[in-house]
């Protein structure tokens, strides 16, 4: 779904989980869930911190 | 023969320009000033019979009047067709058209057109309900405007479907019709891709929504250490009870709940939505869509200052980008008033 993001005119883009649960992996253990997701919010936060002249798709 | 009925504002009337403006409504007899142009360009199919005329202020001033004065005239005639201007660039008698146009078709049922040209501002209002040519900014295309109103007009008052407005040279709608077509869509497709192998010229059958403009990215957060980041959603979740009805698709709304909300034991139960995923698993964890848990453990964690005392939440599917502008404007209004400096937007 980020190329539908990209089309939309967003400039910080990210993928993260799937579409029903952008931020959660239901195969994981509880525990492993929440670490997992730390890294994904962790790796937001470095993309709001980088500077950009365009549209990105961060990995 | 048809019968036509035509309306002009007062400068086209003869009456005079900017100093007439507030000229009153009036209806004269067989057709006046454009009308004799628009009378022969409907070589002999349809006549005029009766032209409205208004001054341009007048009629918004006085459009509460104007209007079903118009209607009734246009009723009492047994008008087939009703057009009006063209009005070119013209603000003001361009909408006082495209409105007439409008009001005829959806309350007398009548056929109606206008000419404007494209960037005239009544066309954004009005494409998706009336019948619209595209004409140059100035009167001096009149002929060729009303030949074209002719035809088009002659088509819609002869009660043919019309074929789309690529085909009939008409702003388009924005609507889809269904068509038998007697080629089948995968010839058409092939060849459509061996025309554009080709370079030839070709019409794609799917109309894709203009690009947006590209917008400058945002500076970058400066200390995240330092900063108060928000959560946003698309993912519509919201408290079970939906207290601000935001609609399932196609919304129009955006809500905010207190992020604390979202923790198990807060007492209040959230779920989604949202028409367009399946949300088993963000019922079972919002987290899983708003990720509080993971943004606060990061927060006590020093890597980030701190997490905005609330959620923003809307639907994003079937959404227009109409709705979607409007929705991510007022979210952002209200971030930035509360001191936020950066968000995190999940998305389905």
């Amino acid at each position: 779904m980020t190329a539908m993001a990209q089309s939309a005119g967003a400039n910080r883009i990210m993928s993260a989980g799937r579409i029903p649960h952008p931020v959660g992996d239901p195969l994981r253990s509880p525990e492993e869930e929440f670490a997992w997701r730390q890294g994904v919010v962790r790796r937001a936060l470095e993309t709001l911190a980088t500077p950009l002249e365009q549209a990105r798709v961060f990995p | 023969m048809l019968k036509v009925i035509h309306y002009i504002n007062q400068f086209f009337a003869g009456i005079g320009g900017e100093d007439k403006a507030d000229a009153g409504f009036e209806v004269r007899p067989g057709a006046v000033g454009p009308g004799r142009a628009l009378q022969a360009a409907l070589d002999g199919q349809a006549r005029v019979v009766l032209t409205l005329v208004c001054g341009d202020n007048t009629f918004h001033d006085q459009r509460t009047d104007v209007i079903p004065a118009a209607l009734s005239a246009i009723q009492e005639a047994g008008a087939d067709l009703f057009v009006a201007g063209p009005a070119f660039n013209a603000g003001r008698y361009g909408l006082a058209c495209a409105s007439l146009c409008a009001a005829v078709e959806e309350s007398l049922g009548v056929p109606a057109i206008t000419g404007l040209f494209p960037e005239n501002p009544a066309v954004e209002m009005y494409r998706d309900r009336v019948l619209i040519v595209p004409t140059s900014h100035s009167a001096a295309s009149m002929k060729e405007a009303v030949a074209a109103i002719a035809r088009v007009g002659l088509r819609r008052a002869s009660g043919v479907r019309l074929r789309p407005a690529a085909e009939e040279g008409t702003i388009p709608m924005g609507y889809r019709a269904n068509w038998v077509e007697q080629t089948p869509a995968a010839v058409r497709a092939v060849n459509m891709l061996l025309a554009k192998v080709a370079g030839r010229p070709y019409q794609s059958e799917v109309d894709l929504p203009p690009k947006p403009e590209p917008v400058p990215p945002a500076s970058p957060v400066a200390d995240l250490s330092k900063a108060t980041v928000a959560l946003v959603t698309e993912g519509g979740l919201v408290p079970v009870d939906n207290p601000d009805h935001i609609e399932s698709s196609d919304a129009t709304k955006w809500a905010r709940y207190p992020l604390a909300q979202l923790a198990a034991g807060a007492g209040v139960s959230f779920q989604s939505i949202h028409g367009g995923y399946d949300a088993r698993w963000v019922n079972a964890d919002p987290n899983r869509m708003v990720p509080r848990d993971a943004a606060q453990a990061l927060v006590s964690a020093g890597v980030v200052g701190r997490l905005h005392e609330y959620f923003y939440v809307t639907v994003g599917t079937g959404t227009s980008v109409a709705h979607a502008a409007e929705i991510g404007g007022g979210i952002a209004r209200q971030l930035l008033a509360d001191g936020v400096h950066a968000a995190i937007v999940t998305s389905t």
